[in-house]
């Protein structure tokens, strides 16, 4: 019995072993004799449809989409996976910005496969997959940035439609007699701030001779604080968490916030709960800075990854660009649910596509005006934004400042200054140069 | 196939020679100690594998640092530089003020979740078996619900925007916002509580039962009020059974993790990235990058806590006199 037992623990690890070994072995991006070579696509929003449109156009490059469950699990998959140096998939979706992930030695050199493709993107979007002067990922671009307001709301208290972010705060000093703040900071989210000094094309992050000037008290970034410290000092904005979506839902829809800044990927999902104010929403053009000489818009993209120890980076960036630059590509990300696109914020001319973005009923009778916004917004985009190889952690300071200032615990002023400090110490602390 | 627990000896003994037998004795006891001992197996291999192996490279981890070059984009150096993290630690004014702060938190919350431990298991103990049986499963519900789940749960229940703790407060004229920086902690320990009161009062139900039932009737006989019982019989008899679930109430309280990354994403403005030890050191690890220094804050709040509960034990675990 003893030793019946033995043979069957020994059966037991031996079989444990051989299926680890398997598992182990089962590496991605590999290319039998004679088939099509084979690329893993890591990412929690579902593409499957332009992975079967690709693979049904395509005989030399078989893509297989690997669902992940979120951004967070997706990340800490793929450090796990490039730190063991197998089964490393070729494409990733973006988690973070690429010279933080390049930093992470995350990435893959693709510039070779990018560069001849140039003319194909949007200009503004190239950057956002650059690091000095290299690609270490397809250029995404972003989706165009607009402003909805409840019009109204506007309009019942008397209040001129914002042009300018001075216009903003005016609106907000009268709406606010009547109970209604003119815009929502969420104390998670520091994009706002972060959009204003990318408008106003400033970055916190430059390179100066083999070394990283760190600028948070740039012209550009005080500009832009001044906005908010006014808003926040005159208690004109709410701070409704984006991560408790009924309840901000519910706070939009009652009428009590009625400026949002917002692109087109957010349209459906307020067209598909708004209740009370489907209807009286307007786009308009996202208000300047007064003295602006040009209109411009936050335009800072993203890449799609591909990660470092891809056996395969030339035909990741092919499937790369098919996907974000080929009318194929963007029609197969059709949603049914929602009637819209995925945006194509790669392409140079998405109007083909800005219509189906727009959904039917939220802007009501200003729905005919929406395609002139979005078509401008699109063509302003302006990005010198760029970040630091330790931009994560960096960004995760940067929300713990953020909510101090939006609740009135430091000035906006003091924010920057704080994250200046802590920059420029956490890059020499890492070895890293800087210039200041 | 049934287990054989029965000892049985490899080899049939001589039984002519007693030398023989005396070794084959020995022998056969050993197998039998092993054959017991095989059953800790599982957990051994557990253990080494998901804690001394981890522990090992933590300690090996925090003696290095990583550092980057030029820009930032190239390999980065790895090199020993002994307790340089450690110093770094020792100095490092967010962990400790994150320790602190749990630290309080733990002194309040801890005795509260023993008290009403305590109550609650007194009460079922005076009730009839059958009645203690079903409200003590009652009362273990919150404790088998997984700790993110009842998160998310009371993450919902608080929310003053679309929570019904909110509006309910709301018709006694208070206006309460359990998110706020003056009642974060309430609604943490709160949760915590509701999470972990039926299992330490099943422990110290357990050792309710274990008191002869005959010291309550001589007590009874000598006029003793049920009060004077409880007092003076039942709680120096359960001791022992508080103390340990105070131990694993401080364990637990000072790397408090999921309760407070949780309420994080609802309410940044109160919660920093900061806010608890084990919060910073998976910041630094995760959001920084920097393992190595991670693998050393873990490693100082290992022996703080383990100092903690040490200092506790030495001071609380006597035997009743």
């Amino acid at each position: 019995m003893p030793r019946n037992s033995r043979r069957a623990v020994l059966a037991g690890l031996a079989l444990c072993l051989a299926a680890t070994a398997v598992a182990c072995s089962n590496d991605t991006g590999k290319k039998s004799a004679a088939g099509p070579v084979e690329i893993d696509y890591w990412g929690w929003t579902d593409i499957q449809p332009v992975v079967d449109k690709f693979n049904a156009t395509h005989t030399d490059i078989k893509v297989k989409f690997v669902k992940q469950a979120d951004l967070p699990g997706t990340a800490t998959a793929l450090r796990n996976t490039v730190a063991a140096g197998s089964a490393i998939p070729c494409l990733a979706q973006n988690f973070g910005d690429v010279p933080a992930l390049l930093s992470e030695g995350l990435l893959t050199d693709v510039t070779d496969y990018v560069k001849p493709a140039e003319s194909k993107f949007n200009a503004t979007a190239l950057s956002g997959a650059k690091v000095q002067g290299k690609y270490y990922g397809i250029p995404l671009g972003t989706g165009p940035t607009f402003m909805m307001i409840n019009r109204a709301a506007y309009d019942k208290y008397g209040v001129p439609v914002p042009k300018t972010w001075d216009d903003v705060i005016a609106a907000g000093k009268a709406l606010k007699p009547h109970g209604v703040q003119v815009m929502n900071l969420a104390g998670e989210d520091p994009s706002t701030l972060v959009n204003l000094i990318v408008q106003a094309g400033g970055s916190w992050y430059s390179v100066q001779n083999d070394a990283w000037k760190v600028d948070f008290l740039s012209p550009e970034s005080v500009a832009a604080a001044n906005i908010l410290q006014q808003l926040v000092d005159n208690g004109l904005v709410a701070n409704q968490t984006y991560q408790d979506r009924p309840a901000l839902i519910a706070y939009f829809d009652q009428g009590k916030m009625v400026s949002l800044p917002t692109s087109t990927w957010q349209l459906t999902n307020y067209e598909l709960h708004f209740k009370k104010t489907i209807g009286d929403w307007e786009p308009i053009d996202l208000p300047q800075f007064a003295g602006a000489t040009k209109f411009a818009t936050p335009a800072h993209g993203n890449a799609l990854l591909v990660p470092k120890g891809c056996p395969h980076p030339k035909e990741a960036s092919e499937v790369g660009i098919w996907m974000n630059t080929t009318k194929d590509g963007i029609d197969a990300t059709f949603d049914k649910t929602t009637g819209a696109y995925a945006w194509p914020g790669a392409m140079p001319d998405p109007s083909p596509w800005i219509d189906a973005a727009v959904p039917r009923k939220l802007f009501g009778s200003h729905r005919s005006e929406a395609e002139a916004v979005i078509n401008k917004a699109s063509a302003s985009g302006v990005d010198n934004w760029l970040v630091g190889p330790n931009y994560t952690g960096v960004f995760k300071e940067l929300q713990d400042q953020w909510a101090q200032a939006v609740t009135k615990k430091i000035t906006f002023h003091q924010l920057l200054e704080n994250m200046q400090k802590f920059t420029v110490d956490d890059l020499k602390a890492k070895g890293i140069n800087v210039a200041n | 196939m049934s287990l054989d627990l029965k000892p049985k000896p490899l080899t049939t003994p001589p039984a002519d020679r007693a030398g023989d037998t005396r070794s084959s004795g020995t022998r056969w006891r050993r197998t039998v100690a092993l054959k017991g001992a095989s059953f800790t197996v599982p957990f051994f291999a557990g253990f080494v594998v998901f804690t001394v192996v981890p522990v090992i490279m933590a300690l090996s981890k925090s003696l290095y640092t990583a550092k980057s070059s030029g820009l930032g984009f190239g390999d980065k150096t790895v090199s020993f530089s002994g307790f340089e993290n450690f110093d770094r630690a020792l100095h490092d004014g967010k962990f400790w003020g994150s320790l602190w702060r749990v630290a309080l938190f733990a002194i309040v919350i801890i005795p509260l979740i023993q008290v009403i431990s305590l109550g609650l298991a007194l009460l079922l103990d005076s009730v009839r078996r059958r009645v203690a049986g079903k409200l003590r499963i009652a009362m273990l519900v919150p404790y088998m619900s997984p700790g993110i789940v009842a998160t998310l749960i009371w993450i919902y229940l608080y929310s003053p925007a679309v929570g019904p703790l909110t509006p309910f407060f709301k018709l006694f004229g208070i206006n309460a916002n359990f998110y706020s920086s003056q009642l974060i902690w309430v609604s943490v320990g709160n949760l915590m509580a509701w999470g972990s009161i039926g299992f330490n009062m099943l422990i110290v139900y357990g050792a309710l039962q274990a008191v002869p039932r005959d010291i309550f009737d001589s007590a009874r006989v000598d006029g003793a009020s049920e009060w004077r019982i409880a007092w003076s019989i039942k709680v120096p008899y359960v001791r022992r059974s508080l103390v340990l679930v105070s131990v694993l109430g401080i364990i637990g309280t000072l790397q408090i993790f999921s309760e407070p990354l949780l309420f994080r994403s609802m309410t940044p403005e109160t919660v920093t990235k900061d806010f608890t030890p084990i919060m910073t050191i998976y910041n630094q690890a995760f959001a920084v990058g920097d393992f190595n220094y991670a693998a050393a804050l873990s490693i100082v709040l290992a022996l703080v806590v383990g100092l903690i509960s040490a200092i506790f034990y030495k001071l609380t675990n006597k035997a009743p006199a």
